[in-house]
């Protein structure tokens, strides 16, 4: 089966998250081994970027929460590690970018090698450096857009922007990226922040007390929120939040996705739910006599 | 691990943090070893536990267990262990864990085990392990010098099979924990080596037996951000193998002989190599 997103084909329609097992190239090889039509890297930054002290990742009993604090090797270790995923797979190879302005997007978009990567997707779930606040660009409609626009001036790649659950306008922050020129949407990053206390010390159990949360737990939110995105945007979106079997991405499939994605699914089932999943959606699609396409969205139709 | 029949983990508690009071710390000022009193868990010989001490978190071998104490044996190497070593008994540690596969014996009647430095840790658990099964073997330590040996000094007297090496002759034989390889290996009828330590000095070891043993488990250390096998930090390159979730201990003829960093280089906290 392949799915066009786009103007970019996938081989299968799984999705790795940003984040997860995406910092070297061997690592991200395997993922697609597994099964994985698309992986996209661990944020790059411009330069490499530390971040939080350990323990930056906690599982509690319907997922994870972590504060790994944007660390980055910077766009040309990255790159390099990329090649190796681009050499010896078929998978799509998403660059995920952070910055901490506007401009920086820009620069960081265009640093990425044309031929090496097929997509970048842009994490604007960052702090905004210049907003008094540091609140996030995700927060804001308009920076949004204009991140949209820079990045899509910098680069002839298709851009995709990944948007936070965590404000409440994320229907328009979405549309103001489509009318800057997005290709397309992933829904949704972590969940949030939230946090976990020792019983015996009463400390925060991560460095940074509080982190995004991700797994099982956050599932209907990401649900929820894919369905209205559909209904807002016509550029396609990869679903994604606590998905870790088939029924979990038939349902986001059906809300709108056009292809699903998987991070901490990895924790409950290993790097094969990929493949598990694809099998059964195969076995699905064909008990339900339906193309893939047909289930994009059909929630909506019914 | 448990898994299913599909490979699906379906049991995540062991990842779960959870906080136990240090009831004893013994040692001297070259180790530590830590005690928690954690109750039955299913522990074996090269798993290992997330430490979380005051928001400082690395991962540590098993150095022993009775069934309900655990202990892990620290040597100062940093920030975070020497926060460690320099708790009270009473205070708390967040434990995660048991994680990780094990050391495999199963199959063997007549071990080789050669520790390392503070690699000696799960190869001391190991040894006490085969002693209570009653299964022969053979232990080698090295260390610097005799107060990075003394921790070991808990097995069983009676065994004339464990020689050790200190690097300034303090303690055993002055010399390196692979001195005696090549005899050993004549004389001793061996069917496995277990190996934990430095990296240069399992790629020494892995020399001298040649292709003479096929069974050579070999523990490895990588640094881990997580510890369950999400975060990436400790993949192996070219065999794509997460030391925390596939390993530690992994077979050296099977995986690690085509790992391309094995005795070369390794990654630090960003994921950039290291020599």
């Amino acid at each position: 089966m392949s799915i066009k997103f786009g103007n970019t084909v996938f081989l299968r329609n799984g999705v790795l998250a940003s984040g997860i097992l995406g910092v070297t190239g061997y690592s991200m090889l395997k993922v697609a081994e597994d099964g994985a039509g698309g992986v996209t890297c661990k944020s790059i930054s411009k330069i490499e970027r530390k971040g939080h002290p350990t323990p930056v990742v906690q599982v509690f009993n319907s997922g994870v929460i972590n504060a790994v604090g944007l660390s980055s090797t910077g766009v040309e270790r990255t790159t390099s590690e990329l090649k190796i995923l681009k050499d010896k797979s078929d998978a799509v190879v998403i660059a995920s970018i952070f910055a901490g302005t506007v401009e920086e997007f820009g620069e960081t978009a265009s640093m990425i090698d044309e031929n090496i990567c097929d997509m970048i997707e842009v994490n604007i779930s960052c702090p905004n450096v210049a907003d008094e606040f540091g609140l996030p660009f995700a927060s804001d409609p308009k920076i949004s857009g204009e991140i949209t626009r820079v990045a899509k001036n910098s680069t002839k790649l298709p851009v995709i922007i990944k948007l936070s659950p965590n404000y409440p306008n994320i229907c328009e922050v979405a549309k103001s990226c489509e009318a800057n020129g997005a290709d397309g949407i992933t829904a949704i990053n972590t969940l949030g922040p939230g946090m976990l206390i020792d019983v015996h010390t009463y400390k925060p159990k991560l460095s940074n007390k509080k982190g995004g949360v991700s797994g099982p737990a956050i599932f209907p939110v990401a649900l929820r929120i894919v369905y209205d995105l559909y209904k807002a945007i016509k550029i396609p979106i990869i679903g994604m939040g606590g998905v870790t079997e088939a029924e979990d991405a038939i349902q986001m499939i059906a809300a709108g996705a056009t292809l699903y994605g998987v991070g901490t699914g990895i924790l409950y089932k290993g790097t094969s739910i990929f493949k598990n999943i694809n099998a059964a959606l195969d076995n699905y699609l064909a008990e339900k006599k339906m193309k893939y396409e047909e289930l994009i969205g059909i929630a909506h139709r019914i | 691990m448990k898994r299913n029949n599909t490979g699906y983990i379906v049991n995540i508690d062991n990842k779960i943090e959870k906080s136990y009071k240090l009831v004893e710390i013994a040692g001297n000022t070259a180790q530590k070893t830590l005690y928690f009193r954690i109750g039955k868990r299913d522990i074996s010989p090269g798993n290992f536990f997330m430490l979380n001490y005051n928001c400082a978190q690395k991962p540590f071998s098993v150095s022993g267990y009775d069934g309900d104490v655990v202990g892990f044996t620290i040597q100062d190497r940093g920030e975070c262990s020497q926060k460690m070593i320099n708790a009270k008994a009473g205070e708390y540690f967040g434990l995660t864990g048991p994680l990780g596969n094990n050391f495999d014996l199963s199959k063997s009647k007549n071990a080789l085990l050669i520790g390392g430095g503070i690699g000696s840790a799960p190869i001391k658990f190991l040894a006490e392990t085969l002693v209570k099964k009653n299964i022969n073997f053979s232990a080698f330590f090295g260390a610097r010098s005799v107060d990075f040996l003394k921790y070991l000094f808990d097995l069983d007297k009676k065994r004339d099979r464990i020689k050790y090496y200190t690097d300034d002759g303090t303690y055993g034989a002055k010399g390196f924990v692979t001195d005696d390889l090549d005899e050993a290996l004549r004389t001793g009828n061996f069917d496995a080596i277990c190996l934990c330590g430095p990296e240069k000095m399992m790629v020494k070891a892995i020399e001298i037996v040649g292709g003479r043993i096929k069974n050579i488990q070999i523990s490895m250390e990588r640094y881990m951000k997580c510890g369950v096998g999400l975060c990436g930090s400790c993949v192996l390159d070219d065999i794509s193998a997460r030391v925390c979730e596939d390993g530690p201990v992994f077979s050296y003829f099977d995986t690690i002989v085509n790992c391309r960093e094995f005795g070369k280089y390794h990654r630090d906290g960003l994921g950039i190599i290291e020599n």
